[in-house]
């Protein structure tokens, strides 16, 4: 097949799936609230507690540990990191679980289609719920602290799509475990923990024991959050040289190239040993 | 009642991979939970051990809070994906008990967790978690349980209406965790807040709960205190029972039952 043919081809599936996927989420409105307010809520819940807990001293306690005052930008900048990494990883495995749910599975199997355009296609949909809804919610959490400067928020916006490739994937590798062990809720459960943990969304790495700070550098996350936590809660400027921007990006292809090329052996094993139709 | 716990605990041991996981990344969230809190104290309060003791009786409480949000809820949810809600609702059983199957799963959870996330909490953090009066605790925490299902049994109605449950949950279970004082004494809440704290049933649920784990005072005398959590108990529920049985009607008249 020829160049053009291919690439329309494939611009048609990932066409068919947006479309499909968005019908879905727009059908479920309340979930894309959730997706608005859930930095709100855990940043509410952090800060009720802490601050209870804390007494009066609670504020310096925190610029002390993290140097802002400003706990509610500091969690929600945090949070919204937070749901973007749980978001994609769960949903190419997530997708693969319910089209067998819904018996559909098979069916992609057999149409003359790449499986891995199919299945990375649903990142697409995916980010632009995850983007605006969390754009919605990052904006009145900026307004009340100051709104950075908007070559900030650009640089801001590009982290956080050269940090979805990586975790795009592990949602290969975790789709290829849903091929093989057909639960992948299990498996995002702790990748999502591991990840979140290690990344230091809600805290600086410096209070994890040594032996993690070092895990924690060998994660894109970790990178991306405090670039983007340099950016809009210390307003702070880097240059495109700054070693974690390299980390990043080296990071994204490593991780990128892994979990395609998991999730094609996988795949194809499934195929050879008949496991793609059982769940 | 025995159909229903037998259908719960069957699913619930069907995905040993669930177990499995929830084994491994539970002290993990725990960790991820307890950080952003600890930055708020000064160092020194780190290792106080009463830190931890109320950090744990508030998780341990999540989970009676998640049951309610989550097992009638939730039940309803997945028995309309599975498609066999319309044959439930033709059987002639009490529809909170029909619904309650997760909560079976839910006491044998929070049983193993419980003590797993004690052993944790002493592992991680140098923090024995120890019991007050544990005839007392299993008794409130039964009670609290009851309120629960009643409130679980009021949303589970709302989720029949609704159809879908997970927003809504996530939503609430995040205000009634901030609210109703689950990981510290309402006390230390500003003024205007302790007043919706003490409107939340949960509030009472969880300071008898401490009370007998940790000795911590109670808000009511503990007799009125009881005597409150148990009437809400029984008033829960049987708004929870007349609430389905209104929703169902509904339905049923309108033929919405087995949309969804």
């Amino acid at each position: 097949m020829s160049f053009p043919a291919s690439l329309r081809k494939n611009l048609l599936v990932i066409y068919a799936v947006y479309v499909k996927e968005m019908k879905i989420w727009l059908r479920y409105p309340t979930w894309i609230l959730v997706i608005i307010t859930l930095p709100y809520m855990l940043s509410g819940f952090f800060y009720v507690i802490g601050t209870a807990l804390g007494g009066p001293a609670a504020t310096r306690n925190f610029a002390e540990k993290t140097g802002t005052p400003n706990a509610l930008l500091y969690y929600v900048v945090g949070s919204a990191m937070f749901l973007i990494a749980a978001l994609v990883i769960d949903s190419i495995g997530g997708s693969i679980r319910q089209e067998q749910y819904r018996g559909t599975f098979e069916i992609h199997y057999s149409m003359p289609i790449s499986r891995v355009v199919l299945w990375s296609s649903h990142i697409l949909p995916q980010g632009t719920v995850t983007f605006v809804t969390l754009g919605i919610s990052l904006v009145p959490a900026l307004i009340l602290s100051g709104i950075p400067n908007l070559a900030s928020a650009f640089i801001g916006v590009l982290i956080l799509t050269i940090s979805m490739i990586p975790l795009f994937g592990i949602g290969l590798i975790v789709a290829a475990l849903t091929v093989r062990f057909k639960e992948p809720w299990a498996v995002t459960n702790i990748l999502k923990a591991v990840i979140s943990v290690v990344s230091g969304f809600y805290y600086p790495l410096y209070v994890l024991p040594a032996w993690l700070r070092v895990l924690a550098g060998y994660l894109p996350t970790t990178h991306a959050i405090t670039l983007i936590r340099d950016l809009l809660v210390f307003n702070r400027e880097f240059l495109a040289s700054d070693s974690r921007i390299i980390a990043l990006v080296v990071l994204s292809s490593i991780y990128f190239l892994a979990g395609l090329s998991v999730f094609k052996r996988w795949e194809s094993r499934a195929r050879r040993t008949g496991e793609l139709s059982k769940y | 009642m025995y159909a229903s716990a037998y259908i719960g605990l069957k699913t619930y041991v069907r995905y040993p991979a669930w177990i499995l996981s929830d084994v491994i990344s539970t002290p993990i969230w725990i960790i991820m939970l307890l950080l952003p809190i600890l930055l708020f104290l000064p160092r020194e309060e780190w290792s106080d051990p009463t830190t931890y003791q109320y950090f744990y009786w508030g998780m341990v409480f999540w989970s009676v809070i998640s049951m309610a949000m989550w097992s009638v809820g939730m039940a309803i949810r997945w028995e309309q994906n599975l498609g066999t809600i319309e044959w439930l609702f033709l059987s002639n059983a009490n529809r909170v008990v029909l619904f309650a199957s997760r909560v079976i799963n839910r006491i044998v959870d929070l049983t193993i967790s419980s003590l797993y996330m004690a052993l944790l909490m002493y592992l991680m953090f140098n923090a024995p978690i120890t019991v007050k009066n544990l005839s007392l605790l299993v008794a409130f925490m039964l009670l609290s349980m009851a309120v629960s299902l009643g409130i679980g049994a009021v949303y589970g109605a709302a989720i029949l209406k609704l159809k879908e449950p997970g927003a809504l949950s996530n939503v609430l279970q995040f205000v009634i965790l901030g609210l109703s004082g689950i990981f510290f004494p309402i006390q230390r809440l500003p003024e205007f807040l302790r007043v919706v704290a003490l409107l939340i049933p949960y509030t009472y649920c969880v300071d008898l709960v401490r009370f007998s784990a940790m000795g911590t005072p109670t808000l009511l005398p503990l007799h009125q205190e009881i005597a409150l959590v148990v009437v809400l108990a029984v008033v829960l529920n049987y708004a929870g029972i007349l609430a389905l049985k209104i929703v169902e009607r509904n339905m049923k008249r309108t033929g919405k039952l087995g949309a969804y």
